[in-house]
């Protein structure tokens, strides 16, 4: 039997890391195989090595039979592999044209290379491959990062491979039946697919089967008949996660008068009338959901909150006090910690020990008299926060780019934890991160409220609120058009009302 | 498109920082004109003013190169100095002494250009220290090579190359040969692709399959290069060597390529508007001598323009994000 691609005992490391240990691996001609795992699981890696990135270690790779081992990613396409990669290599101040030909634009005859000539073949390609409303002389920057996506899936299709890789090549797209129409068509003429997602609804129905690396090691290859979602994750985690999300605050009467946060017309824009803003209260021990479809004003809310957008209008008190918010300062002392939605480049400070990341909320608290920082208190300090959100002490002399996403952001709750806040403003903060890590912001937001801090939660996930969240505000509009009391919860309520249907619940305003 | 001529030529003068630079130039020549009247458009006029900025224009070629990658290149003027002095010292003489002292100024270029290169892309030095470094040692070599300004030059660089030919000054010329060489290297080229995309974003183009060190290295060579031929130039202006450059040379090349509307942060701006930025630093200061302010003014208002420059572009930016946005 022959296979397209055969993977014996990989093994890579970066410096003391395994980041891939005895990987094997066989993919059938035509297959389409999902590739999964949590964060730092090493799928990147493995996709790295595939498609020329990084060079292996040791182990072998056959192709086709054939001895595979990539100098760099324009052999490992010629040789038949090509990947659109999760982080998008898109270069935003180039055309869609050059972008999509990079590293070699066609030439005329003179040697040159030539807009034209290439925004006729873009042209063509884009057409092939049913992509509208994208010009082939527009500079990349100006797509939206669904139609960024759309177009780095097909750099890696024009190559004909006999290997595609994609890498989470739908998280951006709202209509991910195109990508299945081409996989689809793919497949029909013998090229074969790895399939990297964190959506299992759409490995299912995609792949036949699936693989399944944890720490960097190979768990399990499987069919997806016969076996459960739940059991699936139970395999990716390592462990049983049957309980999703800690019980809800029974224990705090959510109908106190103690009142955190009050919000009061809320302006990001002077467009809005004065008094049609964003209102809602927020009370002591309490988790409030907030829920909308995309750009409906909660990210301009948690960043005005958070003090990174200007406040137009309205008023935020806390505790009965008006307060001012102009900058993340403000914000801070206000007793609001904004947990950003862009962990990358909001959140955290990369080439630095993860230790000092996680400290920098608290170096006033510290520092001695004259100002030099106490390590041993700093890391006092650190060890509280990463026992709340189980950050592995290991990883404190590390920089905090070199480590998974979940366990990043596992160092940024902790920091927000040590800051003091009264109320944690968390924006989708289980974005991108693995199931366990998952769980652990659950405990942490519950434990948070139950010790009597306030917690604002947006979430695109639906079940996540519902699980978590005491009550729910749902934005439509650029404000608060419904308020889901507990028992009312429901993913469907949610829903009904994201999409702007005539509220019926509680203290919905007209909006019609 | 219904937009009107003006409406294009306004949206141009704020996202194309080369059109700024043009319309930047073209005023303070209209002053420069009253002031001189026909001297000013006489082709001896034209010429002096041609040969005041073509040494800091190809320099700032150089710079241009390194600076859309997102580097600094300090080493241009440790390689004009050398290739001067150098070509100060070389004993040919007529045509086959010019060609000698053309090969100089490139192999010298070329070779500090791959040093640069190779500390760079393949050690993996910060440029902007490596490139202190190797200009520091191109003066020290200087040194070495012609103690106090002197030596001699041929004839045929320093008389024909600040000449006109008919009505056309040749520095003009060479100016509108090195624009185009450059133009098409970085706009016309996947080596240039692969500028700008380093310049941007140095992870993407790796994915897109650019071979970054290469060329990273190969921008360090061909700004060498083009540093050479400044020197070569600079030599045709003096007719001498001179092994004390003056400081605020490598200043005013980054203040011609930032008055050319290029993004010192990498990946955006061009060739042309380095070398018309260049125009301009020369061309104000001989407005200002000729309108009769001292020469003790002249950075004032050097800086005041590299300063509307970069705000009329930092405006551009805001501009261009807010229409995005809407």
């Amino acid at each position: 039997m022959s296979y397209l691609l055969e993977i014996k005992n990989l093994n890579k490391n970066f410096g003391a890391t395994k980041a891939l240990q005895d990987v094997s691996l066989e993919m059938q001609h035509g297959e389409i195989h999902a590739l999964l795992g949590e964060n730092g699981a090493g799928k990147s890696t493995l996709i790295k090595i595939l498609s020329g990135v990084y060079p292996q270690e040791s182990g072998d790779m056959l192709l086709c039979g054939k001895t595979y081992s990539p100098k760099s990613i324009v052999d490992a396409r010629s040789l038949g592999i090509s990947a659109a990669f999760q982080e998008l290599s898109l270069l935003p101040n180039l055309t869609v044209a050059e972008n999509l030909f990079l590293p070699n634009i066609p030439k005329n005859a003179l040697g040159l290379t030539s807009a034209k000539k290439v925004e006729q073949m873009t042209e063509q390609i884009l057409s092939e491959y049913k992509i509208e409303g994208i010009r082939p002389s527009q500079k990349v920057e100006l797509l939206s990062v669904a139609q960024k996506q759309r177009l780095e899936t097909v750099r890696a299709m024009i190559h004909d491979p006999k290997l595609l890789i994609l890498d989470e090549a739908t998280a951006a797209l709202i209509d991910p039946e195109w990508l299945f129409e081409q996989v689809d068509h793919f497949t029909n003429n013998g090229t074969s697919i790895l399939f990297i997602t964190h959506r299992l609804r759409e490995a299912r129905r995609l792949c036949d089967q699936f693989t399944i690396l944890r720490n960097g090691c190979k768990v399990i290859t499987e069919k997806f008949d016969g076996i459960s979602d739940g059991e699936i994750f139970r395999l990716m985690a390592g462990r049983s996660i049957d309980v999703r999300f800690p019980a809800c605050a029974s224990t705090v009467d959510v109908n106190n008068d103690e009142v955190t946060l009050s919000v009061q017309n809320l302006r990001a824009d002077k467009k809005i009338p004065k008094d049609d803003g964003i209102t809602f209260v927020l009370r002591k021990g309490e988790v409030l959901g907030i829920a909308g479809l995309e750009g409906q004003g909660q990210r301009e809310l948690f960043n005005m909150l958070g003090g990174s957008k200007p406040i137009v209008g309205g008023s935020v008190e806390i505790e009965g006090c008006s307060m001012k918010i102009r900058n993340p300062h403000d914000a801070m002392k206000s007793g609001l910690v904004l947990i950003p939605e862009e962990r990358k480049t909001e959140a955290i400070f990369p080439g630095i020990k993860t230790s000092c990341n996680v400290s920098i909320s608290v170096l006033d608290a510290v520092k001695n008299w004259c100002g030099i920082v106490n390590r041993n208190r700093e890391i006092d300090y650190v060890d509280f926060a990463s026992a709340k959100v189980q950050l592995d002490n290991n990883y404190y002399g590390m920089p905090i780019d070199a480590l998974s996403g979940g366990n990043q952001q596992k160092a940024i709750v902790g920091r927000a934890l040590l800051s003091n806040a009264k109320c944690l403003l968390l924006f989708d903060p289980t974005r991108g991160v693995d199931i366990g890590t998952k769980q652990n912001i659950y405990q942490v937001i519950r434990d948070f409220s139950n010790a009597g801090g306030s917690v604002l939660f947006y979430s695109t996930e639906l079940p996540e609120i519902v699980g978590l969240a005491d009550r729910c505000a749902v934005f439509y509009r650029k404000k608060v058009v419904t308020e889901i009391s507990h028992d009312c919860l429901s993913e469907p309520a949610i829903l009904e009302a994201m999409l702007g249907m005539s509220p019926d619940r509680i203290s919905g305003e007209d909006n019609a | 498109m219904r937009n009107s001529i003006l409406e294009r030529c306004f949206n141009a003068l704020l996202t194309n920082g080369a059109f700024l630079a043009l319309v930047m130039y073209l005023i303070i020549f209209i002053i420069y004109g009253i002031s001189q009247g026909s001297y000013a458009v006489s082709v001896y006029g034209i010429t002096v003013l041609f040969n005041n900025s073509i040494v800091i224009a190809i320099a700032a070629v150089a710079e241009t190169f390194i600076i859309l990658m997102g580097g600094f290149d300090l080493s241009v003027a440790g390689i004009v100095v050398l290739t001067n002095t150098l070509i100060a010292v070389q004993q040919g003489a007529g045509v086959g002494g010019a060609l000698l002292c053309l090969i100089i100024a490139i192999g010298v270029g070329g070779v500090i250009g791959c040093i640069n290169g190779f500390l760079v892309s393949r050690i993996g030095l910060q440029s902007i220290a490596a490139t202190l470094g190797t200009s520091i040692l191109c003066s020290g070599i200087a040194l070495l090579v012609l103690a106090q300004p002197g030596g001699y030059v041929p004839d045929e660089i320093a008389y024909t190359l600040t000449d006109s030919i008919g009505p056309i000054p040749v520095a003009a010329i060479i100016a509108l040969l090195i624009g185009l060489i450059s133009w098409i290297l970085l706009r016309k080229t996947n080596f240039g692709a692969g500028i700008y995309a380093l310049g941007r974003d140095r992870t993407a183009a790796e994915l897109s399959g650019i071979a970054t060190r290469s060329v990273e290295f190969r921008a360090y060579v061909m700004a060498g290069i083009f540093s050479g031929l400044a020197g070569f130039m600079l030599s045709a202006q003096t007719g001498t060597g001179d092994p004390h450059l003056s400081n605020s040379f490598i200043l005013l090349t980054f203040a011609a390529v930032a008055i050319g509307g290029v993004s010192f942060d990498g990946g955006h701006g061009s060739v042309i508007g380095s070398i018309i930025g260049a125009g301009i630093l020369a061309l104000l200061q001989k407005t200002l001598f000729s309108v009769g302010v001292s020469s003790f003014y002249t950075g004032i208002f050097q800086g005041s323009i590299m300063l509307l420059a970069m705000l009329v572009g930092s405006l551009s930016l805001i501009i261009s994000k807010r229409r995005a946005v809407s």
